[in-house]
């Protein structure tokens, strides 16, 4: 108990003052956070306080890598008619914690579901990324809206600056809401919510054997079986610096199980025709837009590159008229470089495609998609510095539209996937 | 052994399922023996996950003498050496649920082999003995004497002499295969012991194998006995105890209502095949009529809910002809068997392909059908790829021949000497394994087997062709099969020709109208659905599978979303209009919201999306204008204007109640909740925009302006009344919107909006103020807006005076005429006035007789009133000789002629539409249909005589949209309203002159439409009196018309738009009356079928 208070201290001056509940209190619990990640401790002692606000006789487990070995541990700081909070981090190993690529982070989250199962918890909510400091208490704010409108799954809308998370706003997002109807901001998190309905789900999928990705398949299984999401509003993310010469296997790792659902959902994507909006919890939060200009040119480069070299592959992919095109932009000037949205709405589908028929190996195939989505990067980097430019949420938003636009273009290949086409 | 669960997560899985039907001998060999095996089967599930099959049916595998291709089963609790081991199974099992799919496996329990170690110790065993009694046994032949031999060709009894037994044995197949005696429980218990083995292992569906036959009873045909259910609902019930999702699947050739007891009440068996429909597929593309299938599907019963139907075009056994009559099984052996070595048992031992002459149509048309049909297919190896059959060999062999993988030795098959192979692989030139092998059809993208791959594919992704109903459409065409599959909201309409030859089809989809067919192979969207039947052309042997639509799905599933989600309104109308939330209003709200007004034009089509180009604020009611572009997914895009206003606390709470149809979204603005709406909702927003009118003000758009202008009127008409004036909502309107302002003004609202003057204010404000002409609703202002000082104006509304009138003239002459036909039905019709000429300008110029007035009364004076006005209506607009926009004009030759050859092409196109319909029209209107059809010549001759003369015409600005809704009664007089035109078409249309005679011929119809709807509603509460009452209905009209065209052309006299003379006069009246009646024709074809008969009348009156 020693070793307990003195690992979770608050700020390093106010000691949390430790109770002993009996062992039995620690077996069942209402919600489970888990915090994953590098998180100081400060933070999170913060985020206990902020869960001990929340009213009503809720019981909290927050699992979390304290640093401590032994036995789990157990801390409150109980007010009267306020949650009961308390660490029971031994639910996860230690790898689960200090979990790092993507592989192991769908680990680590389907530990979380499992730990919040055995809890008996009504839901979980897993907090991975690190906010901006500005960000208000987020914990019980994603988790709100489980409890209070029960939600199934809680996604958050991160305030972004234009050159951020553009693997999401370029693929992951548009897609997701021209296949599944519904305009969800970041459909992998990774902060998410999630209601024991749809955790259960997850992890029945293992047992039956239609394996499901406890992060990317969550959103498109929670629309397919019409449960309901909620979006809450999030401050700033801060993330991790782009890793250009791993982005290939990045790549790779975030689309494959996305593909691999588009498989599995194809009956309740392929009937859906519009996109509609989600309930959205909480004010916008303002952004200073001011970002670092983006450098192109070894991004158009490598399209360039990607274009002599790869065509060998991307010839397997994509229709002649798709590769005509990207053969005339490889001509352009670095500064005129565009690739229009429709074409590259059309690239992704035709990957899409290609994996769900095993063209080539399915990691090869999404390697080879790296020139390409560079070129993306670039073209809308241009698009948002030219004088008079579009807002990054319109050019998004335009996006967006090219997605559904495109998508009878998906249905009619995926239905009918005969390589003599325009 | 742990009981190991199936691989299926819904318990209905096999509603969805495809099912694959392999031979383990025949599929691939792992060790070069020559014969097929699991090890070797596991190599291929690759493929077989890849052709997108989701369950293996494995025919029998367990230790068999083989004399009947393995069901004849000596060990039920093994597998054959032949085959591998137990643990080879239990690695295929684990292979195929890795990969999502489930495996049945055969129960082949109503016998045994004679080698079974059941029937040794039973034939050893003393005679009542419990060993004995596992079997059926007799002293004689005599027993179940009636019951008919199955193997008719190589069986002459179901007994055989033992002479071990020393007793005969009971068997309805082969005589080494001794039936189980099911009236011992020892039998049952046994069976029971040999399900468990298999699902305790995780198999999830058992084919029992002949299962009419299990018991047996004296004095009836040993078949389908209440016993034999008895046994299967002990099967059921130890599956339904101790298993989850795992299936029976019957096997009971038998005619549908047969089967039907073998569902139980969803008690005994989950599937059954469906035998007889099989051979009638085959019958149904040869004979290219669709009559046996849907005469089969409509002698199947229905089946309990949790029960599904098990289809199959061709299996292992031979094509069984036992569910035909003789007549048509002796028409299929002619059809399908020309060698008689073809022919076995009561059956034809082909393959699919070679069935239908390996023709690739063919066989993509039946296995469409296979997949479209209700019930789950079944797929026989190698049929994916088209493979032959080798009819030399004995039996059924010749269907059980190694499957062909590639073009290498043994096909692939097995690398084994050729001899050792248990069957000689199909070696022949166009059937043979180089020729037809899987390896080579993976690498052709147009090959079977990937038309298959798609084909089932594609049939996974709808869950209606597993689950959903079915209803056969019977349209004339009997080489057409059409059928509508539908399980709640989806629905798909698969159409086949079975016809080698193309053939058109017209289908009632009325059911389905405003639905959007689209292709389901390639996504392609066909045209809406209609009211009238729906033409399809077919390629020969071509299917079509079509996803229906609808076009509201969009705006119904966003309904909720705007109660969830309210828009803040606390930016007010810059914040809501633009960025995020006016782009939510234009994708969302606007597009929900369209549709659902009686003003919205373009409900046929479906809204993509829309745009707010300009919009400007009212300043006191804080209201918006706004300008809104429609984009659809076909044909060109539209403006309409959108009043907008917002409306808090009481005010949004009445509105709710009584206008709910005018609300956009709900909003937030601060602490309030409020509703945004149709800003003609809102008092103070109507008052504004009169205010605005009258102190002609002008408003600044975001890219134009709103101009107001009072007329010259403005001041008379408001007299002493002060403003504001109370405000009322029109409540008859269609394309426009109407405010009400007193008993002073109206204020038109045109929502639909084009570039430049809308013919309404631009008509009116010239009758008004400078023809002087009274006969109108006065012109009191406009609102336009202008986009750039140099381009047209646009006409937002008009305000007119408002007329104190009694109503519209229709409603004014259907009463009249309600009241005539009461009074004439008790009246006989006068000889007087039965016959006379029809040709109505030769009446107009004597006057009407006296006993038809009498009758008629004082119709015929508003009759000439109404001509009267009609005339100086015309004389008005033609006055202006100094205006281009509204001075006469002779029209010039070639633009007569192109008139006419317009008229022409239209008149021709309506009679073809009218004799494509005549099949579908009531009875009672062939005749006059027919009388039309038969004057076609005649009326194109029409026009085609007057193209050969030199006509001197002239054209003015007309009404354009002339009938007696058109017209205002007040007191003894008409006043004559909207000058819109036909709001369909384009402004420069509306605007462009004609002759005047189209008016006059539009009212002349209107009179009859009057006359014969009044009839129709008449006889409709008093049906005996329509024949009586039907020459008083043609007097009616003839007088009327007549006294309408008297007063017409002697007020109009001398005018120069009147052609020269009578003669001239009659026949460009009648080329307009026949467009007219021919525009009829074509509406109430597609829109009220029954009512055709009005303008088909009015074309056979003309005696052209």
């Amino acid at each position: 108990m020693e070793e307990l208070t003195r690992g979770t201290n608050v700020e390093g001056e106010r000691p949390l003052q430790s109770m002993g509940p009996a062992p039995e209190e620690t077996t069942s619990a209402d919600l489970v956070v888990g915090v994953l990640g590098e998180s100081d401790p400060n933070t999170v002692a913060k985020m206990c306080d902020e869960l001990r606000t929340v009213p009503g006789p809720l019981r909290i487990a927050v699992l979390h890598d304290d640093g401590q070995e032994g036995p789990p541990p157990v801390i409150s700081e109980t007010t009267q008619g306020r949650a009961f909070v308390f660490l029971a981090s031994s639910l996860l190993p230690k790898s689960d914690f200090s979990a790092t690529g993507l592989p192991s982070m769908y680990e680590t989250y389907q530990s979380v579901f499992a730990a919040a199962e055995k809890l008996q918890a009504r839901g979980c909510c897993i907090m991975a990324s690190k906010l901006e400091s500005t960000t208000p208490p987020w914990a019980w704010r994603i988790a709100q809206p489980l409890f209070d409108s029960q939600a199934d799954l809680v996604l958050p809308h991160y305030a972004r600056r234009k050159f951020e998370g553009l693997l999401n706003a370029s693929i992951l997002a548009p897609m997701m809401r021209a296949l599944y109807g519904k305009r969800v901001n970041n459909p992998m998190g990774p902060d998410i919510g999630v209601s024991q309905r749809l955790l259960q789900k997850m992890l029945a999928a293992k047992t039956t054997g239609n394996q499901l990705n406890s992060l990317a398949s969550l959103t498109p299984t929670a629309l397919c079986q019409n449960l309901q999401i909620i979006e809450v509003n999030f401050g700033a993310r801060i993330y991790p610096p782009t890793d250009w010469s791993n982005l290939s296997s990045v790549l790779a790792e975030v689309l494959s199980p996305v593909f691999l659902d588009m498989e599995r959902y194809a009956p309740f994507w392929q009937r859906t025709r519009v996109s509609l909006p989600l309930p959205v919890v909480g004010e916008p939060f303002p952004l200073d837009q001011d970002s670092p200009a983006m450098d192109t040119r070894d991004m158009v480069e490598s399209f360039q590159l990607g274009n002599r070299e790869l065509q060998e592959i991307w010839g397997l992919v994509l229709p002649p008229a798709s590769l005509f095109e990207l053969r005339k932009l490889s001509r352009l000037p670095v500064e005129h470089f565009r690739l229009p949205d429709e074409l590259w709405v059309r690239i992704v589908y035709d990957f899409a495609l290609a994996h769900r028929l095993r063209t080539i190996s399915r990691d090869h195939l999404l390697r080879s998609m790296t020139p390409l989505y560079l070129g993306w990067v670039a073209s809308y980097a241009h698009d948002l510095t030219l004088a008079g430019a579009m807002s990054p949420a319109h050019r998004l938003e335009s996006l967006s539209l090219a997605y559904e636009a495109g998508k009878s273009y998906l249905v009619s290949r995926w239905r009918w996937p005969d390589r003599f086409n325009p | 052994m742990t009981k190991q669960p199936g691989s299926a997560a819904d318990p209905l899985w096999y509603k969805d399922a495809v099912i694959y039907e392999l031979h383990v001998r025949a599929f691939k060999d792992s060790n070069a023996d020559g014969i097929g095996d699991f090890p070797g089967l596991i190599q291929k599930m690759d493929y077989l996950q890849d052709l997108g099959v989701t369950c293996l049916w494995v025919l029998p595998f367990f230790p068999s003498p083989l004399k009947d291709d393995g069901y004849d089963i000596s060990d039920y609790l093994s597998v054959h050496p032949m085959y591998g081991t137990i643990d080879n199974f239990r690695d295929f099992l684990a292979a195929a649920h890795d990969r999502g799919l489930q495996v049945m496996i055969e129960l082949v329990v109503n016998h045994t082999s004679d080698q079974h170690p059941w029937f040794q110790a039973a034939r050893h065993a003393p005679a009542g003995s419990p060993e004995r009694d596992f079997y059926v046994w007799s002293d004689t032949e005599d027993r179940y004497k009636d019951v008919r031999i199955i193997f008719s060709d190589t069986e002459r009894s179901n007994w055989t002499w033992d002479p071990v037994a020393k007793q005969y044995y009971w068997h309805r197949f082969f005589s080494h295969q001794p039936d189980l005696n099911y009236d011992n429980p020892a039998v049952v218990e046994e069976v029971l012991k040999v399900m468990r083995y298999w699902l305790d292992m995780g198999v999830d569906a058992l084919r029992v194998d002949a299962i009419p036959y299990l018991v047996e009873r004296e004095g009836s045909s040993c078949e389908n006995l209440p016993e034999t259910h008895a046994v299967i609902k002990t099967l059921r019930r130890e599956i339904d105890a101790g298993y989850s999702n795992r299936v029976i699947l019957a096997e009971a050739n038998q005619w549908p209502t047969d089967v039907l007891p073998y569902f139980g009440n969803g008690d005994e068996c989950h599937m059954a095949f469906h035998f007889p429909l099989m051979p009638r597929i085959y019958m149904a593309l040869r004979q290219e009529d669709r009559l046996p299938i849907t005469d089969i599907i409509a002698q199947t019963p229905d089946i309990p809910e949790t029960c599904q139907w098990g289809l199959f075009l061709r299996n292992h056994d031979e094509l069984t002809l036992e569910m035909v009559t003789s007549d048509e099984r002796d028409y299929m052996y002619i059809a399908y068997s020309a060698d008689p070595r073809m022919r076995l048992n009561l059956g034809i031992r082909r393959r699919l392909a070679p069935l239908v002459d390996n023709n690739r149509r063919r066989i993509e048309l039946l296995n469409s059908l296979l997949l479209s049909f209700p019930g789950t297919p079944i797929l026989y190896y190698g049929d994916e790829i088209g493979m032959g059959d080798n009819i030399y060999l004995g039996d059924r062999n010749g269907v059980r021949t190694p499957m062909q993988w590639n073009a290498d030795r043994n096909a692939g098959f097995s690398t084994a000497t050729p001899a050792r192979l248990y069957s000689p692989v199909i070696m022949d030139p166009l059937w043979g394994y180089e020729a037809v092998n899987v390896e080579a059809q993976q690498s052709d993208p147009s090959s079977l087997l990937n038309w298959m791959r798609n084909m089932i594919a594609l049939r996974k992704l709808f869950s209606v062709f597993g689950r959903g109903s079915m209803k056969f459409f019977d349209p004339a065409n009997r080489k057409v099969l059409a059928y509508m599959r539908q399980d709640q909201d989806q629905r798909v309409l698969c159409v086949a020709n079975l016809s080698r030859f193309a053939q058109p089809v017209d289908l009632d989809l009325s059911e389905a109208e405003g639905a959007i067919p689209v292709e389901m192979l390639g996504y392609v969207e066909f045209p809406a659905i209609e009211h009238r039947p729906y033409r399809l052309t077919l390629a020969p042997y071509s299917f079509l599978w079509l996803e229906l639509q609808q076009r509201t799905q969009a705006t119904e599933a966003s309904v909720d979303l705007v109660e969830q989600s309210p828009i803040n309104a606390a930016d007010g109308w810059e914040g809501m209009l633009s960025g995020a939330t006016g782009q939510r209003l234009e994708t969302v709200n606007f597009v929900n919201y369209l549709p659902k007004q009686r003003w919205f034009a373009g409900k046929s089509r479906r809204i993509k999306s829309t745009r707010i180009i300009d919009w400007a604020t009212l300043r006191s009611s804080h209201s918006v204008l706004v300008l809104l572009e429609v984009l659809f997914d076909t044909g060109r895009l539209d403006v309409y204007l959108l009043p907008l206003a917002l409306s808090f606390a009481e005010a949004a709470e009445e509105l709710q109640k009584t206008s709910p149809n005018a609300i956009i979204s709900s909003v937030i603005s601060g602490r309030k909740s409020g509703l945004l709406h149709d800003a003609v909702f809102n008092d103070s927003t109507c008052s504004e925009l009169l205010s605005l009118i009258e102190n002609a003000e002008e408003l600044e758009g975001r890219h134009g302006r709103i101009r107001a202008t009072p007329g010259k009127s403005f001041r008379n008409i408001l007299g002493t009344a002060s403003m504001p004036l109370p405000v009322r909502r029109g409540s008859a309107e269609q394309s426009n919107t109407s405010i009400l302002y007193g008993d002073r003004f109206i204020l038109k609202f045109l929502r639909r909006q084009e570039p430049g003057l809308n013919p309404d204010a631009e008509i009116g404000q010239y009758l008004t103020d400078r023809a002087h002409f009274d006969r109108v609703p006065p012109f009191a202002g406009l609102m336009e807006y202008q986009p750039r000082e140099d381009a047209e104006p646009w006409t937002l509304a008009m305000l007119q005076g408002l007329v104190a009138n009694e109503g519209d003239g229709w409603t004014w002459t259907t009463e009249e005429l309600e009241r005539y036909f009461e009074t004439c039905a008790a009246l006989p019709f006068p000889e007087a006035l039965r016959e006379g000429p029809d040709d109505l300008v030769a009446l107009s110029e004597k006057p009407v007789l006296e006993l038809a007035r009498d009758h008629i009364g004082i119709y015929l004076d508003s009759a000439t009133t109404l001509g009267c006005r009609t005339a100086e209506l015309h004389l008005a607009l033609a006055s202006a000789t100094d205006d281009p926009a509204f001075a006469p004009e002779a029209v010039p030759e070639g633009d007569f002629q192109a008139l006419l050859a317009d008229l022409q092409e239209n008149a021709s196109s309506v009679l073809d539409v009218l004799k494509e319909r005549v099949p579908y029209l009531p009875d009672d209107m062939l005749e006059i249909a027919a009388a039309v059809l038969s004057q076609r010549t005649r009326i194109l001759d029409h026009f085609k005589a007057l193209r050969t003369e030199t006509f001197r015409t002239w054209r003015t600005r007309v009404h354009g949209d002339y009938h007696l809704g058109q017209v205002l009664k007040v007191k003894t007089d008409f006043v004559i309203l909207d000058f819109e035109g036909e709001p369909a078409r384009p402004l420069s249309a509306r605007r462009a002159k004609h002759s005047p005679l189209k008016d006059v011929a539009g009212m002349l119809r209107s009179f009859s439409y009057a006359a014969y709807s009044s009839l129709i509603n008449f006889s409709a509460r008093r049906a005996g009196d329509r024949a009586s009452l039907e020459p008083w209905a043609r007097l009616w009209e003839r007088c009327v018309a007549t006294e309408f065209l008297r007063a017409y052309r002697r007020t109009a006299q001398g005018a120069v738009f009147l052609p020269e003379n009578t003669e001239n006069f009659r026949r460009v009246l009648d080329i307009f009356l026949v467009d007219k009646a021919l525009y009829e024709v074509l509406y109430e074809l597609n829109a009220r079928p029954d009512w055709v008969r009005i303008p088909l009348m009015g074309i056979v009156a003309l005696h052209l």
